[in-house]
């Protein structure tokens, strides 16, 4: 990937900070880093395409343990799961031998798994060698007969977010356009069908499926959950929808403002998380597709919804009342929680703003007002202390706090996009409540905080000895 | 000895085979108050502490020195320095194991002149032993990358021609988990390792599980 390439990715009109003059994110500092890199964001983004082969293109380092770590859930082909790699050698370093080993391996994929479609992930060893993954993935497609999509996305050209930059562009000029829908009966028991995109949902343990029943209850045909549970000719026809909602912040909006500028389709930003943010998507589509009908239906499913989650709801409100929680999240997910939260009844009050944009730091103020306790800094410790002087009792986060956390005895609950339960939706909102309330009002806590009995008895023990 | 059997397909499908970085940092994660530090991506670590974060169920420390887009292509020797300053600065450690990963390897990175750069530098840092390791993720795995650092952790704290210093030493106590280096004897290259806790440092001596050793 050329320099300007990644240059013209870092910029995104449709980020309101993207004319400061520090535009993207802050250099890591070596040595207190955290967080993936390029091609783990890549292949985050675009892994849940679940009847396409994913192959890592580099030594075991990339890929020998960390495939299918990521807990999307697929209804239809497992193939997704599968670890494939090329686990390039010395001897294919030295040698050369890179590209012809990707090519055969991507072959011996074909002939032994039979995908849809087959993605290639560049890593740094090949791409600091030079290895022409394009040239790769046009031979092996005229070859084989099948598409291959190359990304070229090596660990060294930045973090996370750019990688997941990368996977939206690869998609969007080697995918997207590609294939019509299936035709379909336009009006059926009198409800106009119209077709949208979810971009940036993973459908993480199997949040999407909250949803789907809900949208096809409304009567939209959803042509692509990108990525969670989509499969590839879903990809290829995304350009057909009537609107789109981009789920998960920035990561994926280029793909929303490309696909608003090549084929002008609308698209609004939202999330799925809480009961408030829910109804609002829902209103949000039907207001861009401007039917009549559908705004009726849409207020009526809402009410009817919110009825059923307020009732389901309201024993746990009375055991969550006045709980105090501290969110650190990164990116979206950092309002999208709070908005959540603050539908439970509890207090949020403090929340991270790691690899959150201005954009979502402005919507966190916007929900928890000017005095917004915002924690930037993403060390551990400091995580821990402004957990004990803001009085909370539980911290939400992601999967890299488990254990500090825990071991430092403060009740937990994980939100990564690898865990296994989905949040999102109405029921999502449940289950969450239903998760909060079993860890924060857990007996556990006051065992582990007590010193057990034996403790005191032990100690003139081993004075005597 | 183990054969090493190079595979003769092109692909491998879920592999059970981590990467040498793994296995080097693992040995030094054993080391009571060393930091192993990976020159590479900010991938190559956040994937190795992720693996053993899910392995032991306890928060790992494992640093990188962040190679970027620039450093990968004029060179990031400035980035170990900078990495090893801002460690030696925020954790304290007593051992730095400075692993390169395919990355660095790739870019043909002089790690030991590097660290002499560093000791220039940074003489207030002069306490602090630092072990470089060369551990290419094209290279063996998670097997060869451990006795590759256990071999350098040997090489430069264990001190040569002094019989006397080690006689006593059963060669077990180089296994991670159970030595501790000493912060006053591992000042130098020279210094000699101590098997156990070190109950010669005040507040030192609190490990979870006490060697037979040290006891004894």
């Amino acid at each position: 990937m050329q320099p300007k390439q990644i240059a013209a990715l870092m910029n995104e009109p449709a980020c309101a900070h993207n004319n400061k003059s520090k535009s993207g994110c802050a250099k890591p500092q070596p040595g207190a880093t955290q967080g993936g890199c390029c091609f783990d964001g890549a292949r985050n983004a675009l892994i849940p395409i679940s009847d396409v082969a994913h192959i890592v293109h580099g030594p075991i380092g990339c890929a020998g343990s960390s495939w299918d770590n990521r807990g999307t859930r697929s209804s239809q082909s497992d193939l997704y799961r599968l670890g494939l790699t090329t686990d390039l050698s010395e001897i294919d370093v030295i040698m050369g031998r890179g590209e012809n080993r990707l090519y055969q391996a991507i072959r011996q994929t074909v002939e032994a798994h039979h995908p849809a479609a087959v993605f290639i992930y560049n890593t740094c060893v090949p791409a600091l060698q030079g290895n022409d993954i394009e040239a790769v993935a046009k031979y092996a497609s005229r070859k084989l007969a099948i598409d291959v999509v190359p990304v070229d996305c090596a660990g060294f050209y930045g973090n996370k977010n750019l990688g997941n930059r990368i996977a939206g562009d690869a998609v969007y000029k080697y995918v997207i356009g590609r294939r019509e829908p299936a035709t379909i009966e336009r009006v059926q028991n009198g409800i106009t069908i119209h077709d949208i995109n979810l971009i940036g949902e993973w459908n993480v343990g199997g949040e999407f499926w909250n949803l789907a029943p809900l949208f096809d209850e409304l009567g939209y045909r959803i042509l692509c959950s990108f990525s969670g549970d989509s499969r590839y000719f879903e990809v290829q026809t995304m350009h057909r929808a009537e609107a789109n909602m981009v789920v998960c912040s920035k990561a994926m909006i280029h793909v929303a403002r490309k696909l608003e500028q090549d084929y002008s389709i609308p698209y609004f930003e939202g999330s799925f998380y809480g009961r408030r943010d829910t109804s609002e998507a829902f209103r949000a589509f039907a207001r861009l597709i401007g039917d009549p009908s559908l705004s009726e239906r849409t207020e009526r499913l809402i009410a009817r919804e919110e009825a059923r989650v307020d009732q389901a709801l309201a024993p746990l409100r009375k055991k969550l009342a006045g709980k105090r929680v501290l969110v650190f999240t990164g990116g979206y997910k950092s309002w999208s929680i709070v908005s959540a939260m603050q539908d439970l009844g509890i207090i949020v009050v403090a929340t991270g703003t790691e690899k959150s944009t201005e954009e979502d730091k402005a919507r966190i103020r916007e929900l928890m007002g000017p005095d917004a306790r915002l924690i930037s800094d993403n060390d551990q410790i400091g995580i821990l202390n402004a957990f004990h002087d803001c009085k909370a009792d539980i911290l939400i986060a992601g999967d890299r706090y488990i254990y500090p956390t825990l071991k430092s005895r403060i009740p937990f609950l994980d939100v990564d996009h690898v865990r296994r339960i989905g949040y999102a939706g109405y029921d999502g909102l449940i289950e969450l409540a239903r998760n909060l309330e079993f860890t924060v009002n857990s007996p556990l806590w006051s065992q582990v905080r007590n010193k057990p009995d034996w403790a005191y008895a032990a100690e003139p023990l081993r004075k005597a000895v | 000895m183990a054969n090493v059997i190079q595979p003769t397909k092109a692909l491998a499908v879920n592999p059970l085979k981590a990467s040498q970085p793994i296995g080097a940092s693992l040995a030094f994660l054993g080391l009571a108050s060393a930091m192993p530090l990976e020159h590479g991506a900010r991938g190559c670590t956040s994937f190795n502490k992720l693996f053993f974060m899910r392995h032991f169920n306890e928060p790992i420390a494992l640093q990188t020195t962040a190679m970027e887009q620039t450093t990968t292509v004029l060179g990031a020797d400035d980035n170990v320095v900078e990495a090893l300053a801002t460690i030696a600065k925020k954790n304290n450690p007593e051992v730095i194991g400075l692993i390169t990963t395919g990355l660095s390897e790739m870019q043909g990175a002089d790690v030991p002149r590097t660290v002499k750069m560093f000791r220039k530098k940074h003489p207030e840092c002069a306490h602090i032993s630092i072990i470089p390791v060369a551990a290419n993720d094209t290279l063996g795995c998670l097997e060869t990358g451990f006795a590759e650092a256990v071999e350098a952790i040997i090489s430069a704290l264990v001190p040569d021609g002094k019989p006397s210093a080690v006689s006593s030493s059963r060669t077990d106590s180089i296994i991670p988990a159970k030595s501790r280096v000493s912060p006053s004897t591992s000042s130098s290259f020279h210094g000699k390792m101590r098997r156990g806790p070190d109950r010669s440092v005040p507040n030192a001596s609190a490990p979870t599980r006490e060697s037979p050793v040290a006891t004894r």
